[in-house]
C-alpha cells in the first residue's frame, strides 16, 4: 500500500472539509453580502445598494468612524513600527548570540504573552496604568499595544533570524566587512522578509485588538473595533457590515502581502 | 614583483624556502576537551598545502584559527613571520572557501565578488575590471548577473573561490570545498584547483577528508587524527613510507602484520610472521634480534604466481576474490591463520578470475615492505 495516498480516498473527507469551510466562512460571506444590502434590515435582502458605504463615509456616524478608523491606523503604525524595532533587536540578542545563563528562559519569556489570556493582560494594564496615574487615552493605548504586539512581531523574526546561517557573516567578516557593513550589507538585507512579516502581524493584531483597547483607552477616545461595539449595542445596523467589511479587506491585503513574501522566500531556499 | 620582496622580508627561510604560515605549539581546547595537541607546522610560500584526516580530527579548527573564527589556546600562529592571533578575521589577508560556499544569496555572482574589494576600500574603477578578470579565470563572465541559487554547484564553488581570491590574499583557505560536488565535477575540479594555485602563486591550504584528493593536488600533505599531526610530507612519501599505523591505515589500504626480527645483517633483515612465513626487508636501525615488529604491505605490491631469486614467496588459498573493473581484489589466506588482501591489476595482460579454494603463491619485494616499530 502507498504511504502517501490520495485524500480524496479518505472516507467522508469532502464532507467533512466542505462542512468545515461553510462553518468557517458563511459567516464572514453573509456580512459582506448584506454590506451592500438596500434595505435597513440586516435579514431580508432589499436589492444591491452602496448606501451603506456611504453611510460610514458620509452619514451621521461618518466622523466618528473616520475618528476611530485614524486612531486605529496611526496607533497600529506606530506600535508596530516600534514593537518590530524591539523584537529585532531582541532577535539579535538571543539568536545571534553564544549561548548565555538564562537564554533559554528568555526565548520563553518573549513568547509567553501569546498564551497568557487576554483580559488577564488588559486588567493588569489598566492597574498598572492606575497605580502610575498614567492619563488613560490615546497615549496608554498606544503604549499597551506596543508591549503587547511585542511577542508576535518577534515570531516570524526570530524565525527567520534562526534560518539564516552564521556562515554568511563569518564570510563577510573574513572579506574584511567589520561590524557595521555586516549588519547593513548581509543581516538586514536577508531579514528584510521576516521584518516586513514582522511589522504586518504586528499591525493587524493592533488594527483589531478589542479587550485590551476597551479597558485601557479612557473615555472619549475610540478605536474601530471599539466604536463598532458601541454602536452595536444599539442595534446591529447595515453600516457596521460595510465597516467590517472594509476592516477585512485590509486585513486580507495585508496578510496576503505577507504570504507572497515568505513564499518567495521559500522558493529562493529551495533553489 | 613588489609584493615579493615584501613577503622576503617578512618570511622566515625553511629550507630555502619562506614560509607562509607557521603553527608553533598551537593548542586548542573547548572546554575540557583538546581539539589540537601541539601542533607544529611550517606551510611554504606558493604551495599548495593538504590537511588531511577524517572528520573530528582537527584539521578545520586549525584552519578556523588561521581565519580568525577560533582562538588559540596555546602556543602562535604566525602569517610571514608575523604575529597575527590578536587581528579580527576582517583584519587579516588570508580568505577562505566554505565547505556550502557561503555565497551571500541576496547578491549576484558579480556583486558577490566584488564584496571583499568594496569592504578593502577599492575605488569603483579598479574593482570592475578585477572583477571581471576573476570571472574569466572560472568562466564565468556570462553568470555575471545571476543569483547565486541560479548557479550549478560547480559554478557556485567557482563563484565562491574567486570571491576568496578576488582581494589577493596571502593564504586561501579551503575548507572541504570540494565535498558537496558529485564525483565527475569533484574531479575536473581537482585539476582546475590546482592550475588556479600554480597560475596566482596564492599559498592554497586545503582540508579534506579524501585521501585521492589529496594525493593528487598537494605539494605536501599533513596527515592528522584526534587532534595529533601524524605526518608531513610529499603525496609519495606519505603513502609509501608512512611513519606510523594511524597513516598507514588512513592512506590507502593495507595489511598489517605482526612479526618478529629474526636475524639482521648490515644490509638486511629476516622477519618471521609465522613458522614457515619469512619475508626478508630493510634493516631498520636500532632494532635487535627478537624483537617485534610491524610490516605493513600494500595489498598491490603483492604479487600473484611465478616468483624469481629477486624476491621472497610463500603459498596461499584464495578466500575470496572481487572483481573491481581495473584490478581485482582477492582474500588470501596464508601461514599464520592470517588472511592478506591483494590487488591485482587487470591491465596489459589478460587475466582470469581466481575462483576461491585455488592455492597460489605469493611474492614481495623487498622494496614493498615497510618495518614499523611495535
Amino acid at each position: 500500500m502507498q504511504v502517501a495516498s490520495s485524500v480524496r480516498s479518505i472516507p467522508g473527507f469532502s464532507l467533512l472539509a466542505i462542512l468545515c469551510l461553510v462553518i468557517l466562512y458563511a459567516p464572514l460571506l453573509v456580512v459582506m453580502v448584506y454590506s451592500f444590502n438596500d434595505s435597513l434590515s440586516i435579514t431580508i435582502w432589499g436589492g444591491f445598494s452602496l448606501r451603506w458605504y456611504e453611510q460610514i463615509f458620509f452619514g451621521l456616524e461618518a466622523e466618528k468612524f473616520q475618528k476611530a478608523a485614524w486612531n486605529s491606523i496611526t496607533i497600529a503604525f506606530m506600535a508596530a513600527v516600534v514593537a518590530t524595532t524591539i523584537a529585532f533587536s531582541a532577535a539579535i540578542g538571543v539568536v545571534r548570540t553564544s549561548p548565555f545563563k538564562g537564554k533559554n528562559l528568555n526565548i520563553s519569556l518573549l513568547s509567553l504573552p501569546i498564551m497568557v489570556p487576554e483580559i488577564v493582560t488588559a486588567v493588569a494594564t489598566l492597574i498598572f496604568f492606575s497605580m502610575i496615574s498614567f492619563k488613560l487615552g490615546y497615549t496608554s493605548i498606544l503604549v499597551a499595544h506596543i508591549v503587547f504586539c511585542i511577542p508576535f512581531a518577534y515570531l516570524p523574526i526570530s524565525a527567520r533570524m534562526q534560518s539564516i546561517e552564521k556562515v554568511y557573516e563569518e564570510a563577510a567578516m573574513d572579506l574584511y566587512a567589520n561590524r557595521k557593513q555586516i549588519f547593513r550589507s548581509i543581516l538586514l538585507p536577508l531579514m528584510i522578509p521576516g521584518i516586513i512579516s514582522g511589522f504586518l502581524l504586528a499591525f493587524i493584531i493592533s488594527l483589531d485588538d478589542f479587550i485590551i483597547t476597551s479597558f485601557v483607552k479612557g473615555a472619549g477616545v475610540e478605536t474601530l473595533p471599539t466604536a463598532i461595539f458601541g454602536s452595536i449595542k444599539q442595534g446591529i445596523k447595515p453600516d457596521i457590515m460595510a465597516l467590517s467589511t472594509l476592516l477585512l479587506l485590509v486585513s486580507t491585503i495585508l496578510v496576503t502581502i505577507s504570504y507572497f513574501l515568505s513564499r518567495a522566500d521559500l522558493k529562493n531556499k529551495l533553489n | 614583483m613588489v609584493l615579493s620582496g615584501i613577503r622576503e622580508q617578512l618570511g622566515k627561510l625553511d629550507n630555502n624556502q619562506l614560509v607562509a604560515i607557521e603553527f608553533q605549539k598551537v593548542v586548542k581546547k573547548f572546554g575540557s576537551f583538546t581539539a589540537i595537541h601541539n601542533a607544529n607546522l611550517k606551510i611554504h610560500d606558493n604551495e599548495f598545502f593538504t590537511l588531511l584526516g577524517p572528520s573530528g580530527c582537527g584539521k578545520t579548527t586549525l584552519l578556523r584559527m588561521v581565519a580568525g573564527f577560533e582562538n588559540v589556546t596555546e602556543g602562535n600562529i604566525f602569517l610571514f613571520g608575523k604575529e597575527f592571533m590578536h587581528l579580527p578575521p576582517n583584519k587579516r589577508s588570508v580568505n577562505t572557501v566554505f565547505q556550502q560556499y557561503a555565497l551571500f544569496p541576496h547578491m549576484t555572482v558579480f556583486e558577490n565578488v566584488a564584496f571583499g574589494l568594496k569592504m578593502r576600500g577599492w575605488a569603483k574603477d579598479d574593482i570592475q575590471p578585477t572583477v571581471w578578470k576573476m570571472l574569466d579565470l572560472v568562466r564565468l563572465r556570462p553568470f555575471a548577473e545571476r543569483k547565486p541559487n541560479q548557479l550549478s554547484g560547480g559554478q557556485q564553488q567557482r563563484a565562491a573561490l574567486v570571491r576568496a581570491i578576488a582581494p589577493q590574499p596571502k593564504v586561501l583557505l579551503l575548507d572541504e570545498p570540494l565535498s558537496a560536488l558529485d564525483l565527475k565535477l569533484r574531479q575536473a575540479m581537482r585539476l582546475e584547483l590546482k592550475q588556479l594555485q600554480q597560475e596566482t602563486g596564492i599559498t592554497f591550504v586545503f582540508v579534506t577528508h579524501d585521501q585521492e584528493e589529496a594525493l593528487a593536488m598537494s605539494d605536501r600533505i599533513a596527515v592528522m587524527s584526534e587532534g595529533v599531526i601524524q605526518q608531513i610530507g610529499k603525496a609519495q612519501e606519505i603513502y609509501e613510507s608512512p611513519k606510523n599505523e594511524i597513516v598507514a591505515n588512513f592512506i590507502g589500504e593495507t595489511n598489517i602484520l605482526q612479526a618478529t626480527l629474526l636475524e639482521l645483517n648490515d644490509e638486511e633483515a629476516k622477519y618471521q610472521i609465522a613458522e614457515d612465513f619469512i619475508i626478508t626487508g630493510d634493516c631498520v636501525s636500532g632494532l635487535v634480534k627478537n624483537q617485534e615488529v610491524k610490516i605493513l604491505l600494500r595489498p598491490e605490491k603483492i604479487r600473484i604466481g611465478t616468483s624469481d631469486n629477486q624476491v621472497d614467496s610463500i603459498q596461499g588459498t584464495i578466500q575470496q576474490s572481487m572483481y573491481l573493473g581495473t584490478d581485482t581484489e582477492y582474500q588470501i589466506r596464508v601461514p599464520g591463520e592470517k588472511a592478506l588482501k591483494v590487488r591485482d591489476q587487470n591491465g596489459f595482460e589478460r587475466r582470469e578470475l581466481l575462483p576461491a579454494g585455488s592455492e597460489v603463491s605469493l611474492s614481495f619485494s623487498k622494496d614493498s615492505i615497510r618495518i614499523l616499530r611495535s
